[in-house]
């Protein structure tokens, strides 16, 4: 769609904040004249102080499918790959309904094409490191969206592995969050947690929130675009 | 014991000595008659005769009497070796042997024993604490055994309802019983979705507690429960090590009932673990972990390094 290009320079980078009890997605610009690898390294460089140890990388990654016919009101499947559960795959509707499945479920999309075909250059991937620091697990990457291989934001996941609400533990989050990242990153909020305040934990929130996040991307990335002519 | 065995060792001995003195004169009349010769010259003709028949006389005694004396020395074995100790009577140098230094601080080693031994036993007279009691003196002592004995046999109906009172007294806290052991009752505590804690009864008295997290197996694959292996959580792990000590500081084996309603209070407290900020530092995480101590009286949540100051 045509849309007037927004006053956001380019070198404006989203820092998208997935938490896995709490959710908040949050964008605040960059300082000017800083890479978004540079933010990267910088976010790194803050947790290392802290006293957390590399564990090993991660990747999150989605794919994106629509609905063959035209006519009728657009609809979408996202397929996403966590690689903290990595022989399982998440199909999500447009409604939020999430189907947790085995990676078979990638053959079976092949096999439905005549109803959903995968979208090109919709393709919306997630990279970084995956620290440990104590029962913190902290994940910082870069996100990539589309062919092109350049740096579209960065991503940073904190999760506390044993609290199962988020009620609970929103105090403790942000203080931990505080200590390498500002205050005005952390109380912006998401929607995901809203309704689910009081559930309990499953992986499917983590995914749900990456989804939630790189849609802002990818809606980003659209007013970005120079106007069609 | 020993007197007989010496008699007869000197009688043999002595007559030994007997015998080798009849040896000797045996011996010494077959010389001195060899010496001698005939005395008288009147019988020449049969002089030879005479001297061999006389010489063969005393060589007959000699070996009767040496076959007497071997006959007595065959009984009369040497003495058996007195160890050690017999050789040193051997050395004349008595100087090289340390022996009487030794003597002389085994002495004195044996004094000092003695007397710590004679101070230890005065002192523990003094102090009667005992757990077991097992040696008490008077009717209160027995008192407090026949109590202090009960407290571990209480009948599982009785254990039963104690739990299913507690149960229901708490609206976010569940305890089921097992009896995986036979008597002994093993308690699963799920408290709201923070933790899960294993109780090991005797009788009402704890025995063990052991903590997990919400989301953690609390049952092994046999389905028995899991009491030995830690949480895989250090702010769990820290918790254990807390109700280890919150419950020893409770133990009343005159009241286990009591003491494990205070233990059951104390453990509830834990509902707050990640939501309540300490109650001195007013922070939420210090090196890394929530407050995972509660205070015994007031329930108040500490960091555990912060509890210090408020104690």
């Amino acid at each position: 769609m045509p849309q007037s290009c927004g006053g956001r320079s380019l070198n404006t980078f989203n820092i998208l904040l997935t938490l896995l009890l709490l959710i908040r997605v949050l964008s605040y610009p960059v300082p000017e004249g800083k890479s978004g690898q540079q933010t990267v390294e910088a976010l790194q460089k803050q947790i290392e102080v802290l006293g957390a140890t590399v564990s090993s990388n991660f990747t999150v990654d989605c794919e994106t499918y629509g609905t063959y016919q035209q006519t009728s009101q657009p609809q979408h499947i996202n397929i996403l790959h966590n690689s903290e559960q990595p022989a399982t795959c998440f199909a999500v509707l447009d409604s939020g309904n999430c189907l947790v499945a085995d990676l078979q479920f990638d053959a079976l999309m092949n096999k439905i094409k005549m109803f959903y075909i995968q979208k090109k250059n919709a393709r919306v991937e997630a990279k970084g490191l995956r620290y440990e620091y104590g029962d913190f697990i902290i994940k910082v990457g870069s996100v990539v969206l589309g062919q092109s291989t350049s740096f579209k934001g960065v991503i940073v996941e904190v999760e506390y592995m044993p609290a199962v609400v988020v009620s609970e533990c929103f105090g403790l989050m942000r203080e931990f969050m505080f200590s390498f990242m500002p205050t005005s990153v952390i109380d912006a909020t998401t929607n995901h947690w809203k309704t689910k305040n009081d559930a309990i934990y499953a992986p499917q929130d983590t995914v749900l929130q990456y989804l939630e996040h790189f849609n802002n991307f990818r809606k980003s990335a659209v007013s970005m675009m120079p106007p069609m002519q | 014991m020993a007197a007989p065995a010496d008699t007869t060792v000197f009688s043999d001995l002595s007559t030994a000595l007997r015998k080798v003195q009849e040896l000797r004169a045996s011996v010494s009349r077959v010389f001195t008659g060899l010496s001698e010769g005939l005395k008288d010259g009147t019988l020449k003709a049969n002089g030879d005769k005479v001297l061999l028949s006389q010489l063969e006389k005393n060589l007959l005694a000699v070996n009767s009497d040496f076959s007497d004396l071997q006959k007595i020395a065959s009984h009369h074995h040497a003495p058996p070796p007195h160890y050690n100790a017999s050789l040193i009577v051997l050395d004349p140098v008595t100087d090289r042997h340390p022996l009487f230094t030794q003597l002389l601080q085994t002495h004195k080693w044996a004094n000092k024993l003695h007397e710590h031994a004679a101070l230890s036993s005065h002192l523990l007279q003094q102090n009667l604490l005992k757990r077991s009691h097992t040696s008490g003196i008077g009717a209160m002592a027995k008192k407090t055994r026949r109590l202090g004995s009960s407290s571990h046999a209480i009948p599982p109906q009785a254990v039963d309802s104690v739990v299913q009172g507690m149960d229901a007294m708490y609206n976010n806290m569940s305890i089921t019983v097992t009896r995986p052991f036979g008597q002994a009752a093993v308690l699963v505590v799920t408290l709201a979705k923070t933790l899960r804690a294993v109780i090991v009864l005797r009788g009402l008295l704890i025995e063990w507690v052991s903590v997990k997290g919400f989301n953690e197996d609390v049952y092994k694959e046999n389905k028995q429960v899991d009491i030995w292996s830690p949480s895989k959580y250090a702010v769990y792990r820290k918790v254990s090590d807390h109700a280890s000590s919150a419950m020893l500081h409770f133990y009343h084996p005159l009241k286990p009932e009591l003491a494990l309603r205070s233990f059951m209070l104390w453990l509830h407290a834990y509902v707050s673990l990640f939501s309540t900020p300490c109650h001195k530092c007013n922070k939420f995480l210090v090196d890394n972990l929530p407050p995972t101590w509660r205070d015994m009286r007031f329930l108040d949540a500490y960091h555990e390094n912060c509890r210090t100051h408020s104690m």
